[in-house]
């Protein structure tokens, strides 16, 4: 008997509340809205490639009367390669030598003995105040008598030290919340100070380092002041600088101009997607604490 | 974003341009200076597109094949990137050996800082190499009563129209102001847009305007009113000309709504023969009608644009200018760099540049490859020979200040919030506090 009354008190399951219900349905629609308005310009641009100029103004929103690769194929043969390859050497050099420097200075900047260090980091981050643009005649002249103006080292080089100063900046605050006891059992062991960086420190720092990887690569591919001022020949130009050779005031082939827009934006989508778990676990780790 | 970070950096380049750079030494070009064919030559461009890319290498290519001891650099820019890539050059004080430039005031900027070279011997409209161009071409780089361009191509203002609509309607090329109004209200009346307008973009407003005002005012007083320093405004053909063209906006366009629509969206109405017309550059001619368009260059056909019977200017001037290049006055090596621009602009090479893929009108007299060339761009080179006078674009001939507020003021008439009258007004007062 005792057992009948207590099977239906424990087989009953509460009511769902509606409002959760609705909560819930509303949250998810909202968020798959978000998706559509990110996602959806993207399309729109890989889509408008395969268009013609007359659908590209009469119908934008239509799809494609055409599915041809014409534009992609054409936009690719006509500088869009070498655009990418010219971002391609331009955003991995700037990255190895940026994220070594920054990761370096900021063991330096954190772990180790030095006279007037909150002189240093403020020297060092107070580079992220400096505007690129204020500096660029400046710039030009030193390019040039470097020898390197209209090369892809002047890039390089200006990447990497424009972006020292904040990518220092996420690896000291990560490194920050290090165990000092690490550095400590490493010496114990005779660890010199360029080995604890390398085998103890760098490893345990990833997800910060993958994280400016990804922002500086965001950086990078997309900057173009700099890409402008800076290079001349189609050999050196990158991909934002080299789009706006194919636009023209008159007679711009705009299907062949979404193509080479989306060209440039597939691998940069790509990384994102590929990297986001470290992208978001990274930036968080570093900003956060 | 990329639109942005653009604009900024050209305010920003501005900002550093307008920095004390290192006083520059006016230059004269010695006509009998013995050209030294060794070294190296760099070349400011604005063929940085990829359909005008190839001309320069090219040029190039063969002049080093003649001179092997010259080696010639090029940087090459777009319509845009030219102006930001030019004022950090002369910033830093590397401007090139031989550099683009537009005429009106940004030419002028390079003759006051002196950064150019007079050209007078070896250009001037008596001199040999001069007797080559267009004489219109040449004088339009006349600042102080000297030479310091050499212009390599011509452009003028036409507007374009489909012989098929105009055959269907019965509509013969207006001859007057008049008549093109009843045109637009023939073809209106049949169902298609008269005029393909897009005035997001203000210069393309100020480009009727320009003509307008060719036709309304006399050369004298506006070549006055160019200079603050003389300007009054105060000539009844402006306001007449304003008028004028409000008559046209309210008979030919879709009205205020054009400061809403971009050019581009506009020559692509006329492509796709939703339009009967659109104002154009001779340099569009090639990419308004083209034999994948709706409008082939068969159907295709182009008149200046008519003038009022009683407008009081110059009824056989024509809007236009040319786009050459400058010698720089910092050059280690003037005459080698004349003697580059004398290659680029012999006959031969010239035809190639008016020739596909390039169709650039040239300012080289018999340059034009009429073969080759859209017979329509031709007959507009014959139509640019003809006329009385080039008045140049409103918003480069200007000073930077008066253009200005020509592109805001037009743009705020043509969106019916300011009157012909407060449109004067305004530029008056600017030009005025210029001078103050």
């Amino acid at each position: 008997m005792s057992t009948q009354n207590i099977i239906p008190e424990v087989a009953h399951k509460p009511k769902p509340n509606p409002w959760v219900i609705v909560g819930r349905g509303v949250l998810q629609s909202f968020l798959v809205l978000l998706g559509i308005v990110v996602l959806y310009p993207l399309l729109w641009m890989a889509l408008s490639g395969f268009k013609s100029n007359t659908e590209i103004f009469n119908s934008p929103f239509a799809l494609p009367q055409n599915w041809s690769f014409s534009s992609y194929v054409d936009a690719w043969n006509n500088g869009v390669s070498q655009f990418v390859v010219s971002s391609l050497i331009v955003t991995a050099m700037s990255i190895v030598a940026t994220v070594l420097i920054s990761a370096w200075t900021a063991f330096g900047l954190t772990r180790t003995k030095i006279p007037g260090k909150p002189l240093l980091v403020g020297f060092v981050l107070g580079g992220m105040m400096l505007s690129p643009t204020v500096a660029l005649v400046p710039l030009v002249r030193m390019m040039q008598s470097f020898g390197i103006y209209d090369t892809h080292w002047a890039l390089i080089l200006l990447y990497t030290a424009f972006r020292i100063p904040f990518t220092t900046f996420l690896i000291r605050a990560y490194m920050l919340d290090l165990p000092y006891d690490l550095d400590e059992a490493a010496r114990m062991d005779g660890a010199t100070e360029g080995q604890i960086f390398r085998k103890i420190i760098l490893p345990l720092c990833q997800p910060i380092i993958v994280s400016c990887v990804i922002l500086h690569v965001l950086f990078a591919w997309n900057e173009y002041l700099f890409a402008m001022i800076f290079t001349s020949s189609a050999d050196t130009q990158t991909l934002p600088v080299g789009l706006t050779s194919l636009m023209s005031k008159h007679g711009t082939d705009f299907g062949q101009v979404f193509a080479a827009m989306t060209i440039s934006a597939l691998p940069i989508v790509i990384i994102f997607f590929l990297t986001q778990r470290y992208f978001i676990r990274g930036l968080t780790d570093g900003m956060g604490k | 974003m990329e639109v942005f970070s653009k604009t900024t950096a050209l305010a920003l380049i501005f900002g550093c341009a307008s920095l004390p750079p290192m006083a520059a030494q006016a230059e004269m070009a010695d006509p009998n200076a013995t050209v030294e064919y060794s070294g190296e030559l760099s070349i400011l461009t604005k063929f940085g597109m990829q359909r005008l890319q190839p001309y320069f290498i090219e040029m190039a290519k063969k002049y080093e094949a003649l001179h092997p001891d010259v080696s010639i650099s090029l940087i090459q820019e777009d319509d845009d990137s030219v102006k930001g890539k030019t004022k950090t050059l002369v910033a830093s004080n590397s401007l090139p050996d031989i550099f683009f430039s537009w005429t009106g005031t940004w030419g002028g900027n390079f003759v006051r800082g002196d950064r150019a070279v007079d050209l007078s011997p070896v250009i001037g409209p008596d001199t040999d190499w001069g007797k080559t161009f267009a004489p219109a071409a040449v004088s339009a780089f006349m600042y102080n009563d000297k030479y310091y361009g050499i212009p390599l191509y011509l452009d003028a203002k036409f507007m374009g129209y489909s012989k098929p609509i105009f055959d269907e309607l019965g509509i013969d090329v207006p001859k007057s102001h008049a008549e093109l109004i009843e045109a637009c209200k023939t073809i209106d009346a049949a169902g298609y847009l008269p005029v393909s307008f897009g005035n997001k973009e203000p210069w393309a407003g100020l480009h009727y305007l320009g003509q307008l005002l060719a036709y309304n005012v006399p050369q004298t007083v506006l070549e006055a009113d160019y200079d603050p320093a003389t300007a009054t405004f105060d000539d009844p053909g402006y306001v007449a000309a304003l008028n004028q063209f409000r008559e046209f906006q309210d008979a030919c366009t879709i009205g205020a709504d054009v400061n809403a629509i971009s050019y581009k969206t506009a020559i692509q109405q006329f492509s796709d023969g939703v339009s009967a017309m659109y104002y154009q550059e001779i340099i569009e001619f090639d990419s308004s009608a083209k034999p994948t368009t709706k409008l082939t260059p068969d159907d295709f056909g182009f008149f200046v644009l008519p003038p009022a019977e009683d407008a009081a200017g110059d009824h056989m001037a024509l809007e236009g200018a040319p786009e050459g290049y400058m010698i720089s006055s910092a050059s280690e090596n003037i005459p080698l760099a004349i003697d580059f621009m004398k290659f680029v602009t012999k006959p031969e090479n010239a035809r190639i540049l008016s020739a596909p893929p390039f169709g650039q009108p040239p300012a080289v007299q018999g340059g034009a490859d009429s073969e080759n060339m859209n017979p329509s761009v031709v007959e507009g080179l014959d139509d640019i020979a003809e006329a009385s006078y080039l008045i140049q674009w409103l918003d480069t001939v200007n000073h930077p200040r008066v253009a200005s507020e020509w592109l805001s003021s037009f743009q705020a008439f043509v969106g019916g919030t300011k009157s012909a009258e407060d449109v004067v007004a305004d530029v008056r007062t600017t030009a005025h506090s210029i001078r103050n």
